[in-house]
């Protein structure tokens, strides 16, 4: 055989493997999702599921994961960077969208991310962007109902926002439980389809409590 | 069927590990591949996402920007390197065993926002912009602007502090010389009606504007009319939300709706508003005897309308009628006081809209209407004044290719002015046509170099003549967040109507503005600083006769650091403003320092925002060397000083929501320290009495509340200050 030929059936049969690895490399990497919140674990997250979006562009959970890693790290730091890695996320969401689209997780990350963008200054974002998310927060929880991400977002909102602005701990309870009890019966579909949040309402739920 | 894809999908995976373990025998042992990353100045990138091109094989670069992984893939490959911040880099590697380590420059991502633009003379206030100093908050917020948006641009670099007068004072340019307009339609009269010596506010509340645009000089030929400023503001777009607001100050009272389509397509919104400031004058004492105090309704409207995909139609509408008198001491008689009386009605309609022709070339195409009526009541000399202006204006703006933007328009004006002399039954009536035509294109060279030139011509019915004003700027990227900013050009300004009714031949004043600008930005810490020369020529002399006799000249250095970044919460700037300036213009005799420039200003602002308990705190303090003034006792013309001003000033806020209600508490202070600042004295023609012009009041006072239902508009309330 010519070897150009050769070469030709190697890569092939290498980008089929990348196609079929896939569910399983997601698999491996979904679950450490909710533990990961150093930036540097983040990071390396976001590359590593940029590589499977990269190598496999039909797989929307791949870029979905890109853009929540993203999301992630927005939450992690401060001032002007939390929008470039918003811009980031973005981009990656609006490819899983396109494949994906009206899809309940991608409405709810988008107002997972809209809520990131607010820290930039609330003051100034909060009314725009706040009600951005929250727009997105009905979308998500009209695509489905038993999604418990949504009720997160709302929870956590009320949450940060001060008592004075109508937020508070108090308030945040009722959304948090709402989500947690969601999150006791919601069964990802496939098994590393998104289900993050539920250490997160915990956390948010027991600090509430204690006020 | 499913089954089946699934079973094929099976196969093909069994086939491909046989096929890839045949390739990793072939080659029997993995190939480590290492490196460094960093950037061109040397600094280790982190987290860059280092993989074989097609494949899901690599890594990410550690803190030290170092990588290494391990593949079974050998041969012709291609390595991609992928930062957040930097250009995709693509290298062609052949793999094979005891490979050196690699080292690998990342050049910085071209961004749209981090293309460098052109800040010379340009203050930016907006959310996410590269010339931006302040945001519309700012202009609510800094203590002792009172909510002006031309008050807290005087706290910026390049302006003067005339405390008898609300306009701008810009780089040695008298008040009228700066011009403002809103849609990229000009007001020309966006101040409240005065009463001598006492300052004017302008007439718009910030929280209408989504962008100000504050030039101080060399700015481009989209502008013309103005000999040494520019201030563009921009209206909002549609509300996020249909809201309610109710406004209670002491000396007045707001209430407005704005309303939103459910589609998001249709807004608007109407204000009315009625101030008296008879009660509040009753409570703290003023250096004005008023016989009336400033008595006013006020009504604004807009309206908007997405049009097709791309287009936007934006109508505002301005209202106002105020009255007002005083007792005006007359120097001549030893300040025997004689009553002053203005009345004033003003209306604006603005009409633009703005929209895509195709992919590659917007439109803009806007009418103003101005309307002005002053009745003056002055000691017997009483005048009525109307003026008329309806101005035009279109343009277009196309990429021509990827590197270069033109920009192309006109304008025209239609202006008139009925002068009437009540006592005399004297009537003058005064008018004048004149357009404006430009063309401009940003030569993007490199991402880190823009050139833009531009020309402008005006012509004015009246004056009978044509002005070319060519323009040219450039900008330059120094650094990461530096960037060095040069400009030139020439700029026109006709006299006002006053005195070209006088039958004089006149034309044009001129001036030719040369600024450079270093700017500074990074994470909420700016800082720029700034030089120009300005030299002028045919500035209009009133003495021995009305002329274009006069010229000069005015230099200086304006320097401006801001910081949020410090402290959390905490938030500063610091300005200085360095002039040197003389002009013979008017009645001057000599060429000398105009009463409206002081060598040296500065400023410092400072605000802290207590978030969770939804307290704002803030202060000002300005510092001024004194201006010239007039004193007939001294034989050289303007030698006088006055003393030096300070100006000391704090405010406070409280935010509170009750369900539905957005509740704003704000209490100011103006002048807490109650310095005596003199602005100027007025003097008798002998020189044997004078008075000086001063603040209105010792301190002012300002308690509010303000109430918002629907929307949190709050932000936009703290603004009403007095």
């Amino acid at each position: 055989m010519p070897k150009q030929t050769i070469s030709t059936l190697i890569l092939m049969a290498c980008l089929t493997l990348a196609y079929a690895q896939t569910d399983s490399l997601l698999s491996k990497r979904v679950p450490i999702l909710d533990t990961a919140r150093s930036a540097t674990t983040l990071q390396q997250l976001a590359n590593e599921f940029e590589r499977i979006a990269l190598a496999d562009e039909g797989s929307w959970l791949a870029h979905y994961y890109t853009a929540y890693a993203y999301v992630e790290l927005a939450y992690q730091t401060k001032g002007d960077q939390i929008d470039t890695y918003c811009d980031q996320a973005e981009i990656y969401l609006k490819n899983a969208e396109k494949l994906q689209p009206a899809h309940t997780e991608i409405y709810a990350l988008y107002a997972y991310l809209y809520g990131a963008r607010v820290n930039v200054n609330p003051m100034l974002r909060g009314a725009k962007m706040g009600t951005q998310s929250e727009q997105y927060i009905n979308l998500a929880i009209k695509a489905n109902p038993d999604n418990p991400r949504p009720y997160l977002i709302r929870g956590m909102g009320k949450y940060y926002t001060p008592k004075i602005f109508g937020g508070g701990k108090e308030k945040a309870i009722p959304f948090l439980e709402e989500a947690l009890e969601k999150f006791s019966t919601f069964k990802p579909q496939p098994p590393y389809a998104p289900n993050w949040g539920k250490p997160l309402t915990e956390r948010l739920l027991q600090d509430s409590r204690k006020e | 069927m499913y089954q089946f894809i699934r079973g094929m999908k099976r196969l093909s995976l069994l086939i491909s590990v046989i096929v890839c373990l045949g390739c990793s025998l072939r080659v029997f042992a993995q190939n480590r591949i290492s490196g460094q990353v960093s950037d061109r100045q040397g600094t280790p990138l982190i987290g860059v996402n280092v993989f074989i091109k097609g494949t899901i094989e690599g890594t990410s670069t550690d803190e030290y920007g170092q990588f290494t992984f391990q593949t079974n893939i050998t041969g012709d490959t291609v390595i991609v390197f992928r930062h957040i911040t930097m250009e995709e880099r693509q290298l062609p590697l052949r793999i094979h065993t005891g490979m050196p380590a690699l080292s690998v420059t990342m050049k910085e991502k071209r961004k749209e926002l981090d293309e460098v633009v052109i800040t010379a003379g340009d203050f930016g206030v907006g959310d996410r912009k590269q010339a931006t100093v302040m945001n519309t908050m700012d202009v609510e917020t800094t203590a002792g602007t009172d909510g002006d948006i031309t008050g807290a641009l005087r706290t910026l670099p390049g302006t003067q502090q005339v405390g008898e007068s609300g306009q701008l004072f810009v780089r040695g340019g008298s008040g009228d010389e700066a011009k403002i307009m809103i849609d990229g339609l000009d007001i020309p009269n966006p101040f409240l009606a005065r009463v001598p010596d006492v300052a004017q506010r302008n007439r718009f509340s910030p929280h209408l504007f989504k962008g100000i645009v504050f030039n101080t000089g060399g700015y481009s030929a989209q502008y013309g009319g103005a000999l040494s400023s520019v201030l563009a503001l921009e209206t909002n777009d549609h509300p996020s939300k249909p809201s309610t607001v109710i406004a209670l100050i002491p000396y007045g009272g707001q209430i407005g709706h704005d309303f939103l389509d459910e589609e998001r397509r249709i807004s608007g919104g109407i204000d009315v508003g009625y101030s008296n400031f008879g009660p509040y004058y009753s409570l703290i004492p003023q250096n004005v005897d008023w016989l009336k105090a400033p008595e006013s309704g006020m009504i604004t409207a807009n309206f908007r309308k997405n049009t097709g995909k791309t287009g936007m139609l934006k109508w505002y509408g301005y209202g106002n009628m105020l009255h007002q008198s005083i007792n005006y001491p007359d120097v001549e008689l030893q300040g025997k006081p004689f009553p002053y009386t203005a009345r004033n009605s003003n209306a604006i309609s603005l009409l633009t809209y703005t929209g895509k022709l195709n992919e590659r070339w917007r439109m803009y195409a806007g009418y103003g209407f101005n309307f002005n009526r002053d009745r003056i009541e002055n000691n017997g000399a009483d005048s009525q004044t109307a003026t008329f202006q309806h101005q035009a204006r279109l343009w277009f703006v196309g990429k021509i290719t990827d590197w270069a933007t033109l920009h192309v328009g006109a304008e025209g004006y239609d202006f008139r002015a009925d002068i009437d002399s009540l006592q005399h039954a004297e009537q003058f009536r005064w008018q004048d046509n004149e357009w404006g035509a430009w063309a401009e294109t940003d030569l993007r060279v490199t991402p880190g170099l823009m050139i833009r030139p531009g020309v402008r011509v005006e012509h004015s019915k009246a004056l009978n003549t044509y002005v070319l004003l060519p323009r040219i700027s450039l900008a330059h990227r120094t650094g990461r967040y530096s960037q060095v900013s040069l400009t030139a050009g020439d700029y026109a300004q006709k006299p006002t109507y006053i005195f070209l009714q006088s039958g004089s031949a006149l034309t044009y004043a001129r001036a030719t503005h040369y600024v450079a600008n270093f700017q500074y930005s990074h994470q909420n810490r700016i800082f720029r600083i700034e030089s120009y020369y300005k030299n002028y020529r045919n500035l209009l002399t009133t003495s021995p006769q009305i002329a274009n006799n006069g010229h000069g000249y005015a230099g200086g250095v304006d320097i401006f650091w801001r910081d949020s970044k410090t402290v959390n919460g905490f938030d500063y700037w610091i300005s200085y403003t360095w002039l040197q300036t003389e002009r013979r213009f008017m009645d001057y005799p000599i060429r000398t320092t105009p009463t409206f420039a002081a060598p040296h200003t500065a400023h410092v602002v400072a605000k802290y925002f207590f978030h969770p308990i939804g307290l704002f705190i803030g202060g000002s303090y300005s510092v001024a060397a004194g201006r010239p003034y007039y004193n007939p006792n001294d034989p050289t013309f303007l030698a006088d000083r006055t003393p030096a001003y300070h100006n000391l000033n704090v405010n406070a806020a409280l935010l509170r929501r009750w369900g539905k209600t957005f509740n704003t508490f704000v209490f100011a202070v103006n002048n807490l320290a109650g310095s005596q600042q003199v602005f100027s004295y007025r003097y008798s023609a002998d020189g044997s009495y004078r008075l000086p012009v001063t603040l209105p009041y010792k301190r002012s006072f300002m308690v509010g509340w303000f109430i918002s239902i629907g929307q949190d508009r709050s932000q936009e309330i703290l603004e009403q200050l007095p």
